[in-house]
């Protein structure tokens, strides 16, 4: 399976063998024998931030015509390293090696001219600009100052052939799917010779076939000489992608091996470390029995988007919504809560009419609210320590007389924080520093304290490592335990099949399907969403 | 003292450190002193400047500063409410200027208190239109107020063809000119604004929202705050305080005009920035905007004893409001990196 291309030429480059050896010691099993030198080596690399030791030295060697998988939990030090390796951050100690030499990165940019190009899960498009403009920012083809257009097109074309995509270049970017825009990311970086290519999280905010898309991709960087480090929580791509895994724990290098001498369990081990003994196993709750409807919303209309859903969700009752991206489950979501101002329908909560929301505020009184999916701009304010994320949808009930203290937000906020597992000394950090499933705890928190009846939550596992994962379904089952009900939303079909009590099935905006949850098979699923799909959403998958 | 009552509450910066779950050493206090580099500033400042000018320190002179710096410094403290909301407030030049020739006119006719109150209301409808226009219409603040401003500094040029409303009436100079046990009004005034906003800002409820609209408007939006009537209220916070100054100014000039109030705004912003607010919202404190006033003003004060001329004066602000947002960067990135 690994396609390095053995010249003979014999360098290790294990800890295991420190002079160079025969054929005979390329037999031995030892992990992270290429038959080439490194493209790039990370050596002993440590990341001293104020108060957290993020990297305790690790080492990472990077070869050519190989995906190399970093995985971990949050937390763990991968993101670190990887900005490390790109030069967005500066190190504390150890060494960078690309080809041989010793490199100081200064900025990402300088990295960037060396061939080591990063894409990270926030893109940086610029949504104005134009797909072809985008991929040649900051290397135009140009004469006397004039952009020529047409040297540009060719070489987009030949990029566009290489990769097996096609988007027009004329497109505003900001116009395009998550998906397109990433593999404008990629073009980019492969206008400007990348050697080495990070990714990040590349399938965190892609559909499902959209995926298979970015995998093809990645293979035929692969068959082209680059060398692709890759960070993704989902494992089964990993172990679908990769030529090498590394695991991270607590900023130290627990395990790296040759990707057939992994498995998915053994990778979770690894991440887990001691933890792996405790690791939760949800108690499904059963599906309530009593039928009081907390919501029902009829011929909910979304101008463009959704088109005459209706749902119902009972007391203590999870509901998933299984779709692809493009199936409206997160407009849906945002009409309910007064997000989207053209939207209509009709409401009846508790059984009683109620007022279409036009407002958050509005589908607050009514008892409903929205864990949103983009938990740092519309979830938390960063900027406010935790407490206060807590208490912002109400802070009189923390105040005296309209005057805060910080002992009394906590007091208020600690109840339900610690319902979450959420750490008390988390309270009084900046929002900004809690970990991804940290901060999605945050986002419930602040609902739950304000007695919602009604939560529902879009990707609440997204950026959130494995660990973290069960406990948050572990959190929303506890949460229907208590009588909320809940409306789910993931693009990991799996994690919806199995935590819902009930799963509707969205395609193009409509209502397509409904199936008990856990009892259903996620196979008959894929295959109801995708005979309602027009032939167009197929050609990926 | 001061420093302390004022504080903001959030107290974020602190926290984090003392929270960390695995502590290590860390590099000896250089955040420490990049969050108060610009209150150890006013400290050096003051000490240099006692030094070089003995005369600096005697009661007179400090009262006088008071009395000089209450009309700036008030405004300051309601733009320190905007910029901390994500907002901006160029009109108050203009309000400040409207304010101080309406009271002077309107104290030829009316009880001064009456003509303070009028005028006084005048510029909080300025920042209830500033809000309206910036929330409702969702015009950008810094051209929304940037047009109030030419609109209120014209409309009074007309209205009072460009003529100062002049004050005999000595009642009139109470309000900037005299004095509550020694200490001048404006400066009581002055402080009893720092004091109120920092209290309001650090620890009430409504301070509460102004941050959060600052730090996150969409998701404070989601969460159900009024964010609208939140931002609105900054600016009418402002455009009062504004108009309260501009009736010092006109009571301590015995007269008001509209041109009085030309780049006015742009050194209230330069108060707030030297303090260390941050202009891109969500960060900041009223003890930052004291500190920018003290700053300034004993500049001001050096620079008239040692003879700068005043083109001299700007370009030493200049450098002084690059190199506090220059500062105050690095620091961050220190921090990130």
């Amino acid at each position: 399976m690994i396609a390095h291309s053995s010249n003979g030429h014999e360098l290790p480059v294990g800890a295991a063998a420190s002079s160079p050896t025969g054929d005979a010691a390329s037999s031995a099993p030892s992990m992270e024998r290429g038959d080439d030198p490194p493209i790039m080596s990370l050596r002993a690399i440590e990341k001293v931030y104020p108060g957290v030791n993020a990297l305790k030295g690790v080492d990472l060697d990077v070869f050519k015509s190989a995906v190399h998988a970093l995985v971990g939990e949050n937390g763990a030090g991968k993101s670190t390293l990887l900005k490390i390796a790109c030069g967005a951050i500066a190190r504390t100690a150890g060494e960078v090696e690309l080809e041989g030499h010793k490199v100081e990165f200064e900025h990402p940019s300088a990295a960037r001219t060396a061939g080591v190009v990063a894409v990270y899960q926030e893109l940086t498009i610029i949504p104005a600009l134009s797909a072809m403009a985008n991929v040649f920012l900051g290397r135009e083809h140009r004469k006397w100052g004039f952009l020529q257009r047409n040297a540009m097109l060719e070489e987009y074309n030949e990029l566009q052939r290489q990769l097996d995509v096609n988007i027009d270049p004329d497109q505003p970017a900001g116009l395009l799917s998550v998906a397109d825009q990433q593999s404008l990311e990629i073009m980019r970086g492969l206008a400007a010779d990348a050697k080495i290519l990070i990714l990040d999280e590349p399938t965190a905010s892609i559909g499902l076939h959209e995926r298979e898309a970015l995998y093809s991709i990645v293979r035929k960087l692969r068959s082209r000489g680059v060398a692709v480090l890759l960070i993704s929580h989902d494992l089964d791509e990993v172990l679908k992608l990769s030529d090498h895994v590394t695991v991270l724990r607590d900023g130290l290098k627990t395990e790296s091996r040759k990707r057939e001498q992994w498995t998915k369990q053994s990778l979770v081990d690894a991440m887990l470390g001691d933890r792996r003994g405790s690791a939760i196993s949800i108690q499904h709750k059963p599906p309530p029995s009593q039928q009081e409807k907390l919501l029902e919303a009829s011929d909910i209309e979304v101008p463009g988007m959704v088109q005459g859903v209706s749902f119902n969700i009972g007391r203590g009752e999870i509901v998933g919504i299984a779709g692809l991206v493009g199936s409206r489950r997160t407009e849906l979501l945002r009409a309910i809560v007064g997000m989207e101002p053209g939207s209509s329908g009709k409401l009846r909560i508790k059984g009683k009419d109620a007022g279409w929301p036009t407002s958050p505020r509005a589908a607050r009184n009514l008892g409903i609210a929205l864990a949103p999916e983009d938990r740092k701009h519309q979830g938390l304010v960063l900027s406010l320590a935790s407490y206060a994320n807590v208490t912002l949808p109400n802070p009189w009930k923390a105040s005296r007389a309209g005057l805060l203290s910080a002992r009394r937000e906590i007091a208020r906020a600690s109840p339900v924080t610690e319902q979450l597992g959420l750490q008390k000394g988390a309270l009084r950090r900046e929002a900004r520093t809690l970990s991804g499933g940290n901060q999605q705890k945050l986002v419930l928190a602040k609902w739950l304290a304000m007695k919602m009846d009604v939560l529902f939550v879009d990707e609440p596992t997204r950026g959130v490592d494995v660990g973290a994962k069960l406990e948050l379904f572990k959190v929303l089952d506890d949460l229907a335990k208590s009588g909320v009900g809940v409306l789910m939303v993931s693009s990991e079909l799996e994690e919806v099949m199995d935590n819902s009590d009930r799963v509707l099935v969205m395609s193009r905006g409509r209502l397509i399907g409904e199936v008990e949850g856990r009892k259903t098979s996620k196979d008959e699923v894929i295959q109801m969403i995708f005979a309602a799909e027009p032939e167009s959403a197929r050609e990926h998958s | 003292m001061l420093e302390n009552i004022l504080k903001n509450s959030t107290g974020a910066g602190l926290a984090v450190a003392n929270n960390q779950p695995k502590r290590i050493a860390r590099p000896a206090g250089t955040q420490w002193i990049f969050r108060y580099g610009m209150v150890l500033a006013f400290i050096g400042l003051t000490i240099v400047t006692a030094i070089l000018d003995p005369s600096f320190l005697q009661v007179n002179n400090l009262l006088n500063l008071l009395r000089q710096w209450a009309p700036p410094g008030l405004m300051a403290v309601g733009m320190t409410f905007v910029i901390i909301s994500g907002g901006f407030d160029l009109s108050v030049g203009g309000t400040y200027a409207a304010a101080a020739t309406l009271s002077a006119w309107l104290a030829l006719s009316l009880p001064i208190p009456a003509a303070i109150v009028v005028a006084i209301f005048l510029g909080s409808v300025i920042g209830l239109i500033n809000g309206a226009v910036i929330t409702r219409l969702e015009v950008n603040p810094f051209v929304a107020t940037l047009g109030m401003g030419f609109i209120v500094t014209g409309l009074t040029e007309v209205l009072s063809n460009a003529m100062p409303q002049i004050v005999e009436n000595p009642a009139f100079q109470i309000l900037g000119g005299g004095d509550i046990w020694g200490i001048p009004i404006p400066g009581v005034l002055l402080v009893i604004a720092l004091l109120v906003g920092g209290v309001v800002l650090g620890g009430s409820v409504y301070g509460r929202y102004i941050y959060a609209i600052g730090g996150g408007d969409e998701a404070s939006r989601l969460t159900g705050l009024h964010t609208r009537s939140i931002r609105t209220l900054a600016y009418v916070i402002t455009g009062a305080l504004a108009a309260l100054a501009g009736c010092v100014i006109a009571s301590q000039l015995g007269e008001g005009q509209g041109d009085l109030g030309r780049n006015v705004e742009l050194g209230v912003i330069t108060i707030v920035i030297v303090g260390g607010n941050a202009v891109s919202g969500g960060e900041g404190a009223m003890w930052r905007t004291a500190t920018g006033i003290g700053i300034l003003a004993i500049l001001g004060n050096s620079f008239d004893h040692l003879q700068v001329s005043t083109f001299w004066q700007e370009v030493i602000e200049g450098v002084i409001v690059i190199g506090a947002l220059a500062i105050d960067s690095y620091g961050k990135r220190r921090a990130q990196r």
